[in-house]
C-alpha cells in the first residue's frame, strides 16, 4: 500500500534536493539534533503544517502541506549569508523545475518564504542556518490519504 | 608594592602551550592556555577555540584580525576579552 500522500511529497522533496552542487549528499530528514560541522554545508528537510482547504468536501480533499528545507553552513572561506543564498538558489531551481514534483496528485509547489538567517557567534568558523518554506497543494481521498 | 608573577599561570611544563602571536608581523612567541570545547550553535556541532593569554602579550588595540598560531594551526583573533582585573585576556579564535 502506498504511503500517505504527504509522506510521498516530503520524500520527493528530499530526493530532489539531494545531490545539489553545494550540499551534495549532506541531506537528512525529520531530525532536529545537531549536524556535525564536517557534514556541512547541509540541508534538512522537515514536514510542516498540512491544512485541508475544505474539510467538508465530499470524496476528495485538497490540502496545503508546508515543507521546510533548512540550509546549514559552517565556513570561514565564504560569507555565510552568501553561501546560504547560493544554497537557496540551488534548492529553489530544483524544486520548481517540475511544479508537480513528479507526482500526479500534486497541483503545485510554491515558495512561501525564507526566514532571516540565524548566525552562530562563538564557533571556530562562522556558521549560519536558514529555513526555506515551500507549500505544496495536493489532492487526496477523504477515506484513504494514500489515494 | 606587591608585584604579580603571572608566569606561574602559563607554564608550558604544565597546562599552557606555546603560541606565536601575529606570525606575519610582530611574530611574538608567547604562552597561552588553549581550549577548544564542543559548541553547538544554529544546529551545527562545532567547536569554540579560545586562548587565555597575558594581556601584555596581546596589544589592547590592533590585535583583532591578527593571527595566533598554536601547534601549526593558524587562528584569527576575533575578540580580546579582559578577564577579572585585566591582567589576562581571553581570545576568541577562528580558523
Amino acid at each position: 500500500m502506498a504511503d500517505h500522500r504527504a509522506e510521498q511529497i516530503v520524500a520527493a522533496v528530499k530526493t530532489l534536493v539531494t545531490g545539489l552542487a553545494t550540499t551534495a549528499a549532506n541531506v537528512d530528514r525529520g531530525r532536529d539534533d545537531e549536524v556535525a560541522a564536517e557534514k556541512t554545508p547541509a540541508l534538512r528537510v522537515r514536514q510542516g503544517e498540512d491544512v485541508i482547504s475544505d474539510p467538508w468536501a465530499h470524496a476528495l480533499l485538497d490540502s496545503d502541506l508546508d515543507v521546510i528545507v533548512e540550509a546549514l553552513v559552517y565556513d570561514s572561506a565564504a560569507n555565510v549569508e552568501t553561501k546560504l543564498n547560493q544554497i537557496r538558489k540551488e534548492v529553489n531551481i530544483v524544486l520548481v523545475a517540475d511544479y508537480t514534483l513528479g507526482l500526479a496528485f500534486v497541483h503545485a509547489i510554491v515558495e512561501m518564504k525564507a526566514e532571516r538567517p540565524q548566525l552562530g557567534t562563538d564557533q571556530a568558523k562562522p556558521s549560519g542556518a536558514m529555513e526555506m518554506v515551500y507549500r505544496v497543494r495536493y489532492r487526496r481521498s477523504r477515506l484513504d490519504p494514500s489515494q | 608594592m606587591f608585584t604579580e608573577d603571572r608566569t606561574a599561570f602559563l607554564k608550558q611544563s604544565e597546562h599552557a602551550v606555546a603560541a606565536v602571536y601575529d606570525a606575519a608581523g610582530a611574530n611574538t612567541s608567547i604562552s597561552v592556555i588553549f581550549d577548544e570545547p564542543h559548541l553547538e550553535q544554529v544546529g551545527i556541532g562545532g567547536t569554540n577555540p579560545t586562548a587565555l593569554a597575558e594581556a601584555s602579550d596581546i596589544p589592547a588595540t590592533g590585535s583583532i584580525g591578527k593571527t595566533l598560531t598554536i601547534s601549526g594551526t593558524v587562528f584569527v583573533i576575533r575578540a580580546r576579552q579582559p578577564v577579572d582585573d585585566g591582567a589576562f585576556v581571553e581570545l576568541e579564535l577562528e580558523r
